[in-house]
């Protein structure tokens, strides 16, 4: 196993005492912490502890009112997801940021449509849905058709909608918002396997999620955040289960 | 990966009537039946009504809101809402027969000027609305009150009468197809449907209409640029009315700077057309079988001598009753 | 309309303690009766008038009764110094406003030198005109000239003009105990009407076979009316052996895009209804309307003056005089009342009222049709 050594090197992406306030609120503050290729890190907290706005800023979602990101060294500005995806950051948010009134393929190609005829840019349909449901099978999701209403779909079917996507992308830091979720066992086992996959792949992985199964399964580290701020970060293989429970409930051990 | 599984997937499961009329293509079929019990009550009531030179009257009375309607039904499936074009086509129609009387720039100069009229407003509208975040509704009742009294001012209220041949052809000549003498402004607005259907239907923007309308912050989140969407799309709303105003103004041979405030009739058949007021939903062939629809009515009640007051109550009452099923359906 | 108003207005007097008319007439010179009666009644008898400025009302003057013809803007006062007309224009919109009524108000009033201040009554706004009314009590107006077509609010607004004791000259529709100033409706219909025949009977067409139309519109209610209905009445009277089946009210649907658009869209319809009408005489409430009219006859390759029909609009605005001149369209002739010559009698008139001199109680303006043969004496290009 290589990966006890994986926090040496130079990091892929690095926070450095980021923050975010909504007006008088400080959703996060201070936060510092280094991604390196090849990693998972799983991040827990209580519900409103600043989970979902910290990897927003890394998503280019939310821009940081205060600190600063660094992408392999160099420090970046985020404005919008188009410079994070820009510097191969791809995101799974909570909501899952689906269009619900189009079907599966066209949320698997949202922004990265196949076209033809650079003037009129004309969508090449057919396509589309082949590479789709090779993406679908290969995450081993049922989905009947590519063809399907987003609308109609199951939890799980929105899941793996929105992992095909990223699959797709090809991202070096696959960003994942409490993505079990809305997930059965055999969904939830899918994407394990997945995450892993993309480890495999040399990409880095941030996962948001309660299940500390799965957290203790696939990461490396896992950052606690309480109240904004990052509060400890542990090696997996040096912490247990009850350990980062109570550093979630009662900010210490 | 076996050869079956790697096929693009028709629908499965075969046809569902309850699928079927919740869709869009089923409003689109219902209008089409009541526009042919329509047609079929009117043809019954009036000697005059079914007879190919009324349907070509139709045609060009409701060309004006079909043009506008055409490029609103784009701007409402993204979940937008433009009030200023009302106000536009009187401006493009005034600022045309100023062109063509006080320039010797000629008919394509007079057009050109009021498409960038149009053209202007709508990138004023879309910047506000995009980029400062600007409720539609608030910022084009602002742009209407603007363009109006600018529209006033400029030709200090005169009516411009239109001489030039070429340019009232373009709103009073017939195109001759076979026994048909199609009016020239029926056959622009079936252009106009014609060419957006094909940009909502088959290219990259028009797939950007409908998702940006689905849920802009996830389009956004995906990387499009929504706010140039946004913007581009006012844009043609604004250009559309322009383009309305200009074959207005051929049709009356006169360049007319108040009285026009064809907005609400413009967005109620786009509505009644099926497109959602919430923005994803909707298709130009129903706003063309709405536009017709209510193009329809007016005429038939006219011909059998109704006043056009209970039209206006007719008009509402529809669109009251289409929102009315649209509601309804969704129960099924 | 004019009943209601009128009721309205005695008792708007009555309640303000002004002596009704029974009750005045017994009384001597100095306690006058006051000027109640609705002035927009042509059949109505006109006085002589002075403004009390003691009672906030216009006396009747019995001394100065009989020819009320004789009133001469020429002969006027000349302006007290510092005195305010407030003028409450219908429209800052529509071009009889813009570009004839209320420039011609600005420049008698500056040839005059008499202070003007003009407020837009946002026609088709029914609560604009009352809001003026207040500003104008507030600017302490001397005489307030009331351009507001609603006469359903012309008592509101009196209210409020007779409690200030500030004298009003209305413009085109009544005001109760106010002088009135402006067209007759009705004439305009009868002259209309007048033109049309003496045209028919030029070109020979069969009396007994024109087609008489009228553009009517549902939501213009009121005085306006009567210039269709006078067209429609002296025509029947001038014509008794026409079919009543040959007179037609049509509707000029004016719509969403507008009253020219409108009336083409119902005049098209009604010529496809109608495909062998000839000899048609038609006219409306306006020249939008009419020029409406036309563009759809000559559109419909029906447009031929000599054998299809004419069109004889109201208003003489600038788009019925172009089509006159150019002599193109089955439009060729529109009613003028001159308004853009109302200032060079109005700000006269109010001159004279403040001056405390005797005015006549109805001063109507001048109706004449234009058409090619005077259009340029009138209206040189
Ligand atoms: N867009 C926003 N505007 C204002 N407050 C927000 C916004 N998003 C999140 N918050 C607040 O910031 C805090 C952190 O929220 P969030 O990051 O969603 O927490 P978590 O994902 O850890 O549950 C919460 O108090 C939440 O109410
Ligand atoms: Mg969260």
């Amino acid at each position: 196993m290589q990966h006890a050594e994986t926090t040496q090197g130079r990091p892929f992406l690095e926070a450095r005492n980021i923050g975010k306030r909504y007006g008088g609120l400080h959703a996060v503050r201070d936060v510092n912490l280094s991604i390196y290729p090849g990693e998972v890190i799983g991040i827990v907290g209580d519900n409103g502890a600043g989970k979902s706005t910290f990897i927003k800023m890394l998503a280019g979602d939310h821009e940081p009112t205060s600190g600063e990101l660094l992408i392999e060294g160099r420090p970046v500005r985020f404005s919008n997801p188009r410079d994070a995806k820009q510097a191969q950051i791809e995101t799974i948010y909570q909501d899952l940021a689906l269009c619900e009134n189009l079907s599966v393929m066209d949320n698997i190609f949202l922004g990265h449509e196949l076209t033809r005829n650079p003037v009129l840019r004309l969508l090449q349909r057919n396509k589309m849905h082949i590479e789709s449901r090779v993406l679908l099978d290969d995450l081993g999701i049922g989905i009947p058709s590519t063809h399907e209403l987003v609308v109609n779909l199951s939890g799980g079917q929105r899941q793996a909608t929105a992992l095909a996507r990223v699959a797709k992308a090809g991202a070096k830091l696959i960003i994942l918002d409490e993505p079990s979720a809305a997930l059965g066992v055999r969904e939830t086992r899918a994407l394990l396997d997945l995450i892993l996959r993309f480890r495999s792949q040399g990409k880095s992985i941030l996962v948001i999620s309660h299940e500390m199964r799965d957290v203790f399964e696939i990461t490396d580290r896992i950052a606690i955040f309480k109240r904004g701020e990052l509060i400890a970060i542990k090696r997996t293989k040096e912490t247990t289960p009850d350990e980062i429970v109570s550093l979630i409930i009662r900010g210490r051990q | 990966m076996t050869q079956s599984v790697t096929q693009p997937d028709r629908n499965a499961g075969g046809f569902n009537l309850f699928g079927f009329a919740r869709s869009q293509e089923g409003v689109v079929v219902f209008l089409l039946v009541a526009l042919m019990i329509v047609v079929a009550v009117f043809s019954a009531a009036s000697p005059y009504f079914f007879d190919v030179r009324n349907g070509m009257n139709i045609g060009r009375a409701i060309s004006i809101i079909g043009i506008a309607s055409a490029f609103t039904t784009l701007l409402m499936i993204a979940g937008g809402l433009d009030l200023s074009i009302g106000a536009v086509m009187n401006a493009a129609g005034v600022v045309a027969a100023m062109v063509l009387t006080q320039t010797n720039l000629g008919v394509g100069g007079a057009i050109v000027a009021a498409v960038a009229v149009g053209a202007l407003v709508g990138w004023v509208n879309g910047m506000f609305i995009a980029k400062l975040g600007i409720n539609p509704l608030i910022m084009t009742i602002a742009m209407q009150f603007v363009v109006r009294g600018l529209t006033l001012g400029f030709s200090a209220s005169a009516s411009k009468v239109i001489v030039d041949p070429t340019f009232l052809a373009i709103g009073q000549s017939y195109f001759h197809i076979g026994p048909l003498a199609i009016p020239a402004p029926l056959l622009w607005m079936l252009l106009t449907m014609l060419v957006l259907w094909f940009v909502l239907r088959f290219t990259l923007f028009g797939k950007y209409v409908y998702a940006v309308g689905g849920k802009a912050s996830a389009c956004r989140r995906a990387g499009i640029n929504v706010n140039v969407i946004t913007i581009q799309l006012y844009m043609l709303s604004g250009i559309g009315a322009a383009l309305a105003g200009v074959v207005l103004a051929a049709i009356q041979g006169a360049g007319i700077p108040y009285g026009a405030g064809s907005e609400l009739s413009v967005i109620s058949a786009v509505i009644l057309g099926g497109v959602s007021l919430a923005g994803g939903i909707g298709l130009i062939e129903g706003t063309l079988v709405a536009v017709l629809l209510v193009g329809v009515l007016k005429n038939g009640m006219t011909l059998m001598g109704i006043s056009s007051v209970f039209q206006m109550v007719a008009e509402g009452l529809v669109l009251v009753g289409a929102v009315t099923l649209d509601r309804l359906k969704r129960r099924l | 309309m004019y009943k209601a108003a009128g009721l309205a207005a005695a008792l708007a007097v009555s309640l303000l303690g002004v002596a009704p008319i029974g009750a005045a007439i017994a009384q001597d010179a100095a306690a006058n009766p006051t000027l109640t009666q609705d002035p927009g009644n042509p059949s109505q008898a006109r006085h002589w008038v002075t403004y009390d400025a003691g009672a906030g009302a216009y006396r009747v003057d019995p001394s100065a009764s009989g020819d009320t013809i004789g009133w001469s803007a020429a002969k006027a006062a000349k302006a007290a110094d510092g005195a305010l007309i407030c003028f409450t224009a219908e429209s800052e919109e529509f071009d009889w406003d813009v570009v004839l009524v209320n420039p011609s108000m600005r420049r008698a009033a500056e040839a005059a030198g008499v202070e003007l201040l003009l407020l837009n009554n946002q026609y088709p706004s029914t609560t604009k005109p009352i809001e003026n009314a207040d500003i104008c009590v507030q600017r302490g107006a001397d005489l307030v000239v009331s351009f507001n077509v609603f006469s359903e609010i012309a008592p509101a607004i009196m209210t409020k003009y007779n409690e200030a004791k500030i004298p009003v000259i209305a413009m085109d529709v009544a005001h109760p105990g106010s002088v009135f100033y402006g067209a007759d409706n009705c004439k305009t219909g009868a002259l209309a009407a007048q033109f049309a025949l003496q045209w028919a009977k030029d070109k020979n067409w069969p009396l007994d076979q024109l087609q008489v139309v009228a553009g009517v519109d549902p939501a213009v209610g009121g005085a306006p009316n009567c210039r269709n209905t006078g067209f429609v009445d002296a025509i029947k009277a001038a014509v008794p052996q026409l079919p009543a089946s040959n007179y037609y009210d049509v509707d000029m649907r004016t719509g969403e895009l507008g009253p020219v658009a409108g009336a083409i869209a119902a005049t098209t319809d009604w010529l496809t209804a109608h495909p062998d009408a000839k000899y048609i005489i038609a006219t409306s409430i306006n020249d939008d309307r009419a020029y409406g009219i036309a563009q759809a006859m000559k559109q419909a390759g029906r447009g031929d003056a000599a054998v299809d029909g004419i069109v004889v609009g109201k208003n003489a605005e600038k788009v019925a005089l172009d089509a006159v001149r150019a002599g193109d369209t089955p439009l060729v002739g529109t009613v003028s009342f001159f308004g853009n010559k109302y200032g060079d009698d109005v700000i006269p008139l109010a001159l004279d009222i403040l001056a405390g001199k005797p005015v006549p109680s109805i001063v109507s303006v001048a109706h004449e049709v234009i058409s090619k043969a005077n259009i340029d004496t009138h209206y040189p290009q």
